[in-house]
Parts: C-alpha cells; sequence; structure tokens
C-alpha cells in the first residue's frame, strides 16, 4: 500500500510513518512538506490513500482539500489536523474526507485509528460524535473502547447492512469521498442512478448526508469489506 | 505649591517623537486663537476711533485704523485657513494656502514668524497708539486709555499664551508705551494707574504662562497615555503569535515525542528497557498534560477561547470523567463515586468538562484516603444545578481557600505527593467558569476534606416532545428471522442485520422529511412532533433556504411539508415542482395552509391538503398515510 503524507513538521512526520510502518509493514510512506510539493508528487506518482495535514503552510487547509478531491477524487483522504472542534470535523467530512484523526490523541488512538484507516474503515473520534446535533449521537458509543485504546473494527457484507450488492459498491466509493460523476463512471452506470442508489443507502443506513454515514460507520467500527 | 504641581506634570513627559507633534499642536491652536481675534479688536478699533474722534487728530485716527490692514495680510501670511469657503476663494485667486495639518514643523516655525510680527505690530499699534492718544485725550478719556490698552492685553493673553514667544513680545509691545507714558507725565493720578499698568502686567505674564504650561501638560499626558496604549498592544499582538505559534509549532516535537516513544514500546522486548521506556513514557506524558494546561491557560488569558452553549446532559460528562479517573483512583486505592443524574444544562460542554475534571484531578491527588465523590444536585428553585466534588483530602486551610485559585499556587506540602501538576487547574477553573458566567465555590475543613461546586443554568430548551431516536439506529429495523447479533471483544454489538418490515403504522420513523413554513414557530413545533415520532427533519422558512438545506443533505427527502403562500411571491406548488424537477420526481406532499385560501386553494392542487390549525394527530396521521402510499407503490 502506497501513502502520501502531507505535513509540515518533519518529526510528525516520521513519528507517523513510524507508526504505519509497524502497523503493516508493506507499506510505502512518501512524505510531503508542503501542498505544491503535494501536487507535485500526485502529478508524477500513484498512491492509495492520502494523510492531509490541514495546518500546511502555503494553503488555506479546507480549501486545498477541497482543490485535492476535485483533482483527484478517487484517491481516499484522510485528514490529520491540531484543531479537533466540530466545524473543522464538519467542514472536512462535507468536502469529501474519508476520516478526521486529530493529532491531539494520544498515540494509542493514534494508533488504532490508523490501524483502522490502513485497514479500509473510517474513524472520526468519538468525541465530536456527542456533540452532535444529529441523532447519530443516540447512538451506543464506543468511547468505552477507545479508552482502553482499541477501537474494534469489524468487517460488514452488504448483506448485514441490508443494502444491495450495486448499493454496497455505491457505498464503499462514496465514503471513500469519490465525487457522483466519478463514481458513475467506476461502476458505470449514470449519474442520476447514482444519485437515486445514494438516497437509498442513506436511507437504509437511516441517516440523511454523507458526513452523517461516515459518523456512523466510524462509530461502529464498521469496515466495508471487498468482498 | 508650584513646584509639587510642576514635578507632578514634569511626570508626564513624552516621549522625544510626540515632542514634535506637540510643538505643532501648540502653534497651531495660538493661530487658531488669534484668528478668532480678528473680528473682535476690529470692532474695538473702530469704537475707539469714534470715541476719540473729537479728541484725537482725526488724521491719526485713520492712519492708525487703516494700519489694520497691511498687519491682518501679514497675519494670513502664516495663519492657517479659517474655512474650506475661503479656501476656495483663496486658490481661485492663488494665493498661498498654509496646510498646518501635513506641513513639517520647519514650515510651520516660517509660518509663526508671520503671524507673531503681525501679532506685535498688532500690539505695538495699540501700545504706542494708546500712548500717542494720551497726549490729545480728555480727562475722563485719559483714565480710560489705559485701561483700554490693558484690557486689550489681557484678553489676548488666554488666547495667545498658548504659544509662548508671541505671547511675551505681544504683552510687552503692548504695555510698555502705556506704562512709559504714565511713567513720565509726572501726574499722582497718572502714577497711580502706571503702577496698576504694571502690575497687570505681570499678572497678565504669570496667569499666561501658567495657562500655556497646563496646555502643554495636557498634550504631555495624552502624547504618553498613546505611546503607552501603542505598547499594550504590541504586547497583545506578540501574546498572540506566542499561542498561535505555541499551538501549532512547540506542540508537534512533544506529540511526536509520544508517537515515538510509543513505537518504541511496541519494539522492545527486554523487561529492564521496557521499565525505562515506561518511565519515558510516563514523563511524556506528563509534560503533554502540563504544557497543554499552559496553553488552556493562555488561551483563556488571552480571550482567544470561543465559547459553544449548547445543551450538556450531564450524565456524557461525568460518564467521560469516570472513563478517565476510575483507574487512576483504584490505582491510589480511593474511592471513587459518582451519583448519577439526567439533567441536562446549558454550557460549553468542553470548558464544562475542563472544570469538573481539574476538580476531580486535584481531588484524587490530595487525597490519600477514603474517596472522592462526584454528584450533581437542583438548587434555587429548579433553575440551577450544582454539581459538587468532595473529597477526604487534606483539606485547604481558610486562609488559603481564596489563593489556591492563584497560577501556579500549590499547597505547601511536606508529604510530597509526586504528581502535583503545576498549580494552574484551579486558575483554568476558574477563569473557564468566569468566562461562561457560572459560578464556583469553595468549601474546606483542615483534615476533613473539601468540596469543590460548581452552579450551571439547566438548559430551558427541553423538548416539549422527547426524542427517541435511539430506537430508530439499524438496530431496531430488525424484524423476521435474519437477527445477526457478533459479539465483539469488548462487548458491543455490530451491525446487526435487517430484513423485516417496520410495522405500516410508523412509516416516520427514520423518515427524512422537509418542513417549510415562514412561521417560525410552526417550523418548530412541526419539527419537534415529527422528531419525537423518529423522523429526520430540515426545515426552511422560504423556498431559497428549503432548497440550501436539500443541498447539503445527499439523500432525498422522503415527504414534503410545506405552507401554500411562502414569503417572496412564490407558492409551496412552486417549491414542489421545483424539487420535483431537480432532485427526485415522486416525493409525496403535503399542503397545510391557512383559512383564508382554503376553498380555492383546494380545487387547484391534487396533493393530500389540510387547513391549519393542524393538530399534531392530524398531521401524524396524514404524514403516515402518505409515506405508506409512497412505499406500497416504490
Amino acid at each position: 500500500m502506497r501513502i502520501l503524507l502531507v505535513d509540515d513538521h518533519e518529526v510528525v512526520s516520521e513519528g507517523i510513518a513510524l507508526l504505519l510502518k509497524q502497523i503493516d509493514s508493506c507499506v510505502s510512506v512518501f512524505c510531503a512538506k508542503n501542498y505544491s510539493k503535494c501536487l507535485a508528487w500526485l502529478a508524477r506518482e500513484q498512491c492509495d490513500l492520502i494523510l492531509f495535514d490541514l495546518g500546511l503552510p502555503d494553503c488555506v487547509g479546507i480549501e486545498a482539500l477541497k482543490e485535492l478531491k476535485a483533482l483527484h477524487g478517487m484517491i481516499p483522504v484522510v485528514v490529520l489536523s491540531g484543531q479537533d472542534n466540530l466545524e473543522t470535523i464538519h467542514a472536512a467530512l462535507s468536502c469529501g474526507a474519508m476520516g478526521f484523526v486529530p493529532k491531539t490523541s494520544s498515540s494509542a488512538i493514534m494508533f488504532s485509528a490508523l490501524q483502522r484507516v490502513l485497514a479500509g474503515g473510517v474513524y472520526v473520534p468519538s468525541e465530536t460524535m456527542q456533540t452532535l446535533p444529529s441523532k447519530i449521537s443516540e447512538y451506543p458509543n464506543t468511547a468505552k473502547s477507545e479508552h482502553q485504546g482499541t477501537i474494534a473494527c469489524l468487517p460488514v457484507a452488504a448483506t448485514e447492512l441490508g443494502l444491495t450488492d450495486r448499493q454496497f459498491d455505491v457505498l464503499k466509493l462514496l465514503i471513500k469521498g469519490l465525487p457522483n460523476k466519478l463514481i458513475s463512471r467506476q461502476l458505470d452506470i449514470s449519474e442520476a442512478t447514482v444519485k437515486a442508489h445514494v438516497s437509498g443507502v442513506l436511507r437504509v443506513l437511516n441517516v440523511t448526508s454523507r458526513t452523517q454515514a461516515v459518523f456512523l460507520l466510524s462509530q461502529k467500527g464498521v469496515l466495508l469489506s471487498e468482498a | 505649591m508650584l513646584a509639587s504641581i510642576r514635578k507632578r506634570f514634569n511626570r508626564f513627559r513624552a516621549s522625544p517623537e510626540y515632542a514634535s507633534e506637540i510643538s505643532k499642536i501648540t502653534i497651531q491652536s495660538a493661530a487658531v486663537q488669534g484668528r478668532l481675534g480678528i473680528v473682535p479688536e476690529l470692532a474695538v478699533s473702530m469704537l475707539c476711533v469714534a470715541w476719540l474722534w473729537d479728541s484725537v487728530p482725526k488724521s491719526a485716527l485713520v492712519i492708525w485704523i487703516t494700519l489694520y490692514l497691511p498687519l491682518l495680510y501679514l497675519f494670513f501670511l502664516g495663519a492657517p485657513i479659517p474655512s474650506s469657503r475661503i479656501q476656495r476663494w483663496m486658490s481661485h485667486y492663488n494665493w498661498r494656502q498654509n496646510d498646518y495639518h501635513n506641513a513639517s514643523l520647519q514650515q510651520i516655525r516660517k509660518w509663526t514668524r508671520y503671524f507673531t510680527l503681525a501679532l506685535t505690530l498688532g500690539a505695538l499699534r495699540w501700545g504706542l497708539g494708546g500712548a500717542f492718544a494720551l497726549a490729545f485725550a480728555t480727562p475722563v478719556q485719559q483714565l480710560l486709555i489705559p485701561f483700554v490698552v490693558v484690557g486689550v492685553g489681557l484678553a489676548s493673553a488666554s488666547t495667545l499664551s498658548l504659544y509662548l514667544p508671541a505671547f511675551y513680545l505681544y504683552e510687552t509691545v503692548n504695555f510698555a508705551p502705556i506704562i512709559v507714558r504714565l511713567g513720565m507725565s509726572g501726574d499722582a493720578t497718572q502714577w497711580t494707574l502706571c503702577g496698576m499698568a504694571i502690575v497687570a502686567f505681570g499678572a497678565v505674564l504669570i496667569a499666561g504662562r501658567r495657562y500655556a504650561t497646563l496646555y502643554q501638560n495636557n498634550l504631555h499626558t495624552l502624547a504618553a497615555l498613546k505611546h503607552e496604549r501603542d505598547k499594550a498592544e504590541l504586547a497583545t499582538q506578540a501574546k498572540s503569535r506566542f499561542l498561535a505559534m505555541a499551538s501549532h509549532d512547540l506542540r508537534q516535537p512533544i506529540y511526536a515525542l509520544g508517537l515515538f516513544v510509543d513505537a518504541l514500546k511496541r519494539q522492545i522486548r527486554a523487561p529492564e528497557v521496557v521499565q525505562l521506556v515506561d518511565r519515558i513514557e510516563t514523563s511524556v506524558h506528563f509534560m503533554e498534560t502540563m504544557f497543554n494546561d499552559l496553553l488552556d491557560l493562555s488561551k483563556l488569558s488571552a480571550g482567544a477561547i470561543e465559547v459553544d452553549r449548547r445543551s450538556v446532559p450531564l450524565v456524557d460528562v461525568f460518564k467521560e470523567i469516570e472513563l478517565q479517573f476510575a483507574s487512576t483512583a483504584r490505582a491510589r486505592d480511593l474511592d471513587f463515586r459518582i451519583r448519577w443524574t439526567d439533567v441536562t444544562v446549558e454550557s460549553d460542554p468542553k470548558l464544562l468538562r475542563q472544570i469538573i475534571r481539574n476538580f476531580v484531578s486535584n481531588g484524587i491527588r490530595y487525597t490519600t484516603k477514603g474517596g472522592v465523590l462526584l454528584a450533581a444536585r437542583k438548587i434555587g428553585n429548579g433553575k440551577m444545578v450544582r454539581v459538587e466534588v468532595w473529597d477526604t483530602g487534606r483539606g485547604i486551610p481558610q486562609d488559603k481557600q481564596q489563593e489556591v485559585f492563584s497560577e501556579f499556587f500549590r499547597l505547601n506540602d511536606k508529604n510530597h505527593i509526586d504528581d502535583r501538576g503545576l498549580g494552574i487547574g484551579l486558575t483554568i477553573a476558574q477563569r473557564a467558569t468566569a468566562l461562561l458566567g457560572h459560578s464556583l465555590t469553595v468549601q474546606s475543613k483542615l483534615g476533613i476534606g473539601s468540596c469543590f461546586s460548581l452552579n450551571v443554568p439547566i438548559a430551558n430548551e427541553v423538548s416539549v416532545f422527547p426524542t427517541i431516536v435511539a430506537n430508530t439506529g439499524i438496530s431496531d429495523r430488525i424484524k423476521g428471522p435474519f437477527v445477526l447479533n457478533v459479539p465483539m471483544a469488548n462487548g458491543i454489538n455490530a451491525f446487526p442485520t435487517i430484513a423485516g418490515s417496520a410495522g405500516t403504522s410508523d412509516r416516520l420513523k427514520g423518515a427524512f422529511v422537509l418542513v417549510v413554513d415562514d412561521d417560525k414557530t410552526v417550523v418548530e413545533g412541526t419539527r419537534l412532533l415529527l422528531q419525537s415520532r423518529g423522523s429526520h427533519v430540515i426545515c426552511g422558512s422560504n423556498a431559497n433556504e428549503a432548497m440550501a438545506k436539500l443541498a447539503e443533505h445527499e439523500r432525498f427527502v422522503d415527504l414534503i411539508i410545506t405552507d401554500y403562500d411562502l414569503a417572496g411571491g412564490t407558492t409551496g406548488l412552486d417549491l414542489v415542482a421545483r424539487i420535483h424537477r431537480e432532485v427526485c420526481e415522486d416525493i409525496p406532499v403535503l399542503i397545510v395552509t391557512g383559512t383564508s385560501k382554503a376553498s380555492e386553494v383546494r380545487e387547484k392542487i391534487d396533493y393530500q391538503f389540510l387547513q391549519k390549525p393542524v393538530s399534531a394527530s392530524r398531521l401524524v396521521e396524514a404524514a403516515n398515510a402518505l409515506l405508506n402510499k409512497h412505499c406500497i407503490s416504490s
């Protein structure tokens, strides 16, 4: 698995790269120190995941994230940031991020979060879910497990969620942050069909938006299996 | 006394940068004041001429008064422009204009020479004129002419004294001729007058100088204050920069250290090394905690924290605290109890958590045997709740009970408790409490224990209809034999499967509804009602707001409930048509409208239609019916 880590602090990049290697030794980690270097690298090379810091010196975090998703929609992006307030997390997820790992988390949580991300799941800090005005906050939370340092991660198949295969495929791509256009291209269906499927998926999950779906999957510790 | 006043004034000497500015202002004020005197002086001159017309040679009088005009010209060469109208007139005739505001000090000094000259010559005119007139005046006039001259001198004092050089010159030139003339007369009456004139001269000089000093000191004080303010602003900016730097850059190496230590732990096996790394990890943890505390304190002091006020169920906060401190308390063999409560308060969740956390942390830290209790109880008339943290620790002596809140203050400790922290936990709690507008109190008895309490207002927006959404998770769509509960390592249920359909009578559970009405109370009421039935609701007061909200959610709405008349001239039908066009074709619609248009509306539309006021049960019934019909047909 090839990971591009975009962070302006070398020490932190090294620390995270080390953690990633420990989780999975086959991972190759590439580092970029700022946004322009990140774009330049992506123009030449491929990767499977981008870990993106919002506090880069040469751009405005959220705007850069939007641009990044617009240019490279196929690659999932997980945001790292020192700011872990609700607005930032919401904004990051609305822009298509597949997860949010606050830099203020303990190293144990960072480890588990990255573990989940590498396995293809989503991670959102549980603290924010308690303050969400939406209904997600009422779900039984996994705070206990987080404090003990392990977040369970369970692979789940389409039938367990109550989705058709097609819907499941759409969900997987939706969670990765792909815009509708790319999903339609990937699955070879029309954009209108994609929209209808997305709506259906969200209805089954009992949420109303992609952001909420991400929160839900993170909270339940769900991994969409590549069956 | 003068000396003490002078000393007090001298304290406010401003720095050199301001000195030239002050000079400019002084001169300008003097010039402006001088300008004010032009008309009165002319008036008085003419009156004098009229008064002395019969006694003094007319030609002399005429010369005397016409001398006024060149002096006026000379004055204007150096004075600032009176008004913009005259300014335009002067520029029309290409007269030179003196822009005092933008000129340098040297230039202004040049101009002052002109008007000082003008003023001096003017004073000369009065002084010599008066002395000359004495020779021809009648006895009565002879008595009064000195008074007139002295009068003119006194009148100018209050205005000209602002600029001392001009002032001294003016007064001397004004008084001297008359004093000399009177002194040389040899007449007793005139000598008396001379004496009075001398006294007046002295008085005017002293008064003028004092006035000038007062004025100067005002200016100096203002300058000094401005200087201090600029310094304070620079300091604040520096502090903000420090905060920003610390939050971002200084934090990173500390954070990275934690990561490296974690990585190291996972790689080593030898027990002595593990022990060593454990110690390193503890130190790093302390360092991180203390650093975060310092940063929090800085942010609170700098006012850099935004309060995010919302309804916070205390049970959530208590749960977090329990998770955080249960093991620590157990390790120290202390009893950590929580009295659970179902109260919801109005506060900032992060700050509230921090305050209570600091109380509990202190309680545990300073208690060697016994325990800590966290409780909440309603006080007053049910509007407030008091969160209390009791401990059976050493207690705080009476005279230190306010001091414990000071920064970096820690009680003197002979028992050498290891982890004492920096002594800013309570400071942070106090500042945060102040920021939130709550109040906190401490009670303590030496040797028995302490109680820290925080008064928080109860959230008054308690839903009329309790939200029951906990039951609308996927776990509740389980009906039928397809349930699969996979227990996980720590006992959390995975996604249970669904297959069966929910009951037909309650389609509102989990439904996504759009409510549009320009009456806010109607929207709120409908929203609460539907949410109590388990729906997700988005609202808008007009078409554009509704469309904007829809854009934020990728899921299509299951039901649209809208008023017939919306703000901005659009009808509910237009909005519905737009949604059907742009989002999805077959979303069921429920139109609600007031009585005035009921009948005509009923004929026009073929959507389900209800007339206001709508009872809760009717609304729910209609909504369910629509959703049911739609579900069956799709």
